[in-house]
């Protein structure tokens, strides 16, 4: 063993960083609820929430339990895929996992017969234009994979 | 301080690969399950403690998203980064400070969702073990073959382990792995980091597990058949595997003390009627012979074959089959309060040790059993 006195050390660069990268790959298995969902959105270019068995509120996304009330739903039902504005944003910044690159506006739309919102974004209007209360409706996709984006975006009516 | 029971519990169905759930349909189905096997309901409960791995699950702050499926909206919710035993503490704790009387704990885990072995090397720091791509299974390995050199306990002895428990996995219906292997299996199957065989270490599990815990003159009032928690514990060892005597699950020890002194435990051997402890790989029960108390340093592999932790020993270890049987990771040391409640309060149906009355629930975490916890549960 030789000892290293203060000062003597031969490194001259000093050591201060080690890369990490993490290359996880998720499987995020949807589930009997999310399935149906989008299933009806890509073959049937339908918006379909659930039913609280308690509240009888109607429930986006679809899901096994209305989590206010902590009780099952059951019944599935179609909802409008037009509905009134309840708030939005215009992205202009950049960042990573955008669905397009900005400005573009994200908006959450109570659908006529839902009682929760579905968040989407805006199309066909400039920010400047958009009022809350607004009517507006789903553009879809003629490509459908049945994901969110079976949706285009939402016009104004 | 207030008298705390556990007067539910439930586990999810397992499986490799549960791709028709999701973590929140799972955390539904259990928490439902356990608050109906106490006869309480979600109005009754005061605190929802969860255990999730964010990591696992690949969402932030996963707890968030979970919120609803727990039954938590507007309770005092909080969670726990580690195994679900360690909530299950956490729980007790509350209630017996007096401030909440009853609460739920809920752990979950979907391995499957991603690469578990990839998982499992992010436990290593950047700076040091992470280069050489050290992970669970190969701390593992390092830790097994210490411990077999110290004591020279053969390969046999601890590839029983796994034909004892796998055994009694058949007879568990909540078991992934229901079928029975032989000892020529064991030893004949891959090794997968030596001394570790394919065998002798846990499957990849998705499900979940949740219990019901409640101050004593709710759970009176509810039931006559409480799993009364008499004593815990927890104690984390030193993180590098490298400052450790990696032959001795040392935290495991630290815990079980506290546990048993609480509890009034003074020779487990003969005071305990069964323990349900983590065992990753087969090693590890040896280990936690040891550790939790059976027997003397360097005799587990005597007490196994003298047929003391098996089926109609004197003190069985895993009636259930343990984490061999199935390992749904974070939820795994969860499950073993869940098989312990059900021992001692006579409901453990086809794995009933017969007049079980105390029982030691055991749960594991880090590298090489870095850390453990352990609760004591009682007629
Ligand atoms: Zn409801």
């Amino acid at each position: 063993m030789v000892e290293l006195a203060r000062g003597q050390e031969d490194a001259r660069e000093p050591v201060t960083e080690v890369t990490g990268a993490m290359d996880v790959v998720f499987k995020h298995s949807y589930g009997e609820h999310y399935d149906r969902f989008y299933r009806e959105m890509r073959d049937n270019k339908r918006i379909v929430g659930i039913k609280c068995t308690r509240c009888g509120g109607v429930l986006l996304p679809p899901r096994p339990y209305c989590g206010k009330c902590y009780a099952p739903t059951r019944e599935w039902v179609a909802l409008s895929d037009e509905g009134s504005l309840l708030t939005y944003t215009c992205v202009h910044l950049p960042f990573i996992g955008q669905p397009t690159d900005p400005p573009y506006v994200y908006a959450f739309i109570m659908l006529d017969g839902a009682d929760v919102q579905f968040p989407h974004m805006l199309g066909e209007i400039e920010p400047e234009d958009i009022e809350v209360g607004m009517r507006v409706k789903a553009v879809w996709n003629t490509d459908r994979k049945g994901t969110l984006h079976d949706i285009k975006y939402f016009r104004p009516v | 301080m207030e008298d705390v029971g556990v007067v539910g519990w439930a586990q999810t169905r397992y499986g490799r690969a549960l791709v028709d759930e999701t973590p929140q349909s799972l955390i539904y189905s259990a928490v439902t399950g356990a608050l109906d096997s106490s006869g309480l309901s979600i109005g009754d409960i005061d605190a929802v403690i969860d255990a999730g791995s964010d990591f696992l699950d690949g969402r932030g702050i996963s707890s968030c998203v979970t919120v609803d499926a727990m039954g938590a909206q507007f309770k005092e919710e909080s969670k726990v980064a580690g195994d679900g035993l360690l909530a299950a503490i956490y729980a007790y704790m509350r209630i017996a400070s007096g401030l909440f009387s009853s609460a739920v704990v809920v752990a979950y885990g979907k391995s499957s969702e991603s690469s578990i072995r990839k998982q499992t090397r992010t436990m290593a720091e950047p700076f040091y073990l992470r280069s050489l791509g050290l992970d669970a299974l190969s701390a593992g390995a390092l830790q097994a073959r210490s411990f077999m050199r110290q004591y020279g306990i053969g390969p046999d002895a601890c590839a029983a382990v796994a034909v004892k428990n796998r055994l009694a996995g058949v007879k568990n219906p909540h078991a992934q792995l229901r079928k029975e292997v032989t000892l020529e299996q064991v030893e004949r199957s891959p090794e997968i980091m030596s001394p570790i065989r394919k065998l002798e270490a846990c499957p990849i599990t998705d499900g979940a597990c949740a219990v019901v815990m409640a101050e004593g003159g709710i759970a009176r009032s509810i039931s006559a058949r409480t799993a009364w928690v008499t004593g815990i514990g927890h104690s984390a060892d030193a993180y590098s595997p490298g400052v450790r005597d990696l032959h001795r699950a040392a935290s495991a020890k630290r815990a079980a003390l506290s546990a048993y002194k609480m509890a009034g435990v003074n020779d487990p051997l003969s005071e305990l009627d069964l323990l349900e402890v983590s065992e990753f790989y087969t090693y590890q029960e040896l280990m936690l012979y040891e550790a939790l108390g059976l027997c003397g340093e360097g005799e587990s592999a005597d007490i196994l074959k003298a047929g003391v932790t098996g089926p109609g020993g004197r003190t069985p270890v895993n009636p259930s089959g343990g984490v061999l049987c199935a390992n749904p990771l974070v939820a795994t040391g969860l499950v073993r309060l869940a098989e312990a409640s059900a021992q001692v309060s006579g409901r453990a149906g086809d794995l009933q040790v017969e007049g079980a009355r105390k029982a030691l629930a055991h749960a594991g975490g880090g590298l090489a059993m870095q850390t453990a916890a352990c609760i004591v549960v009682e007629r």
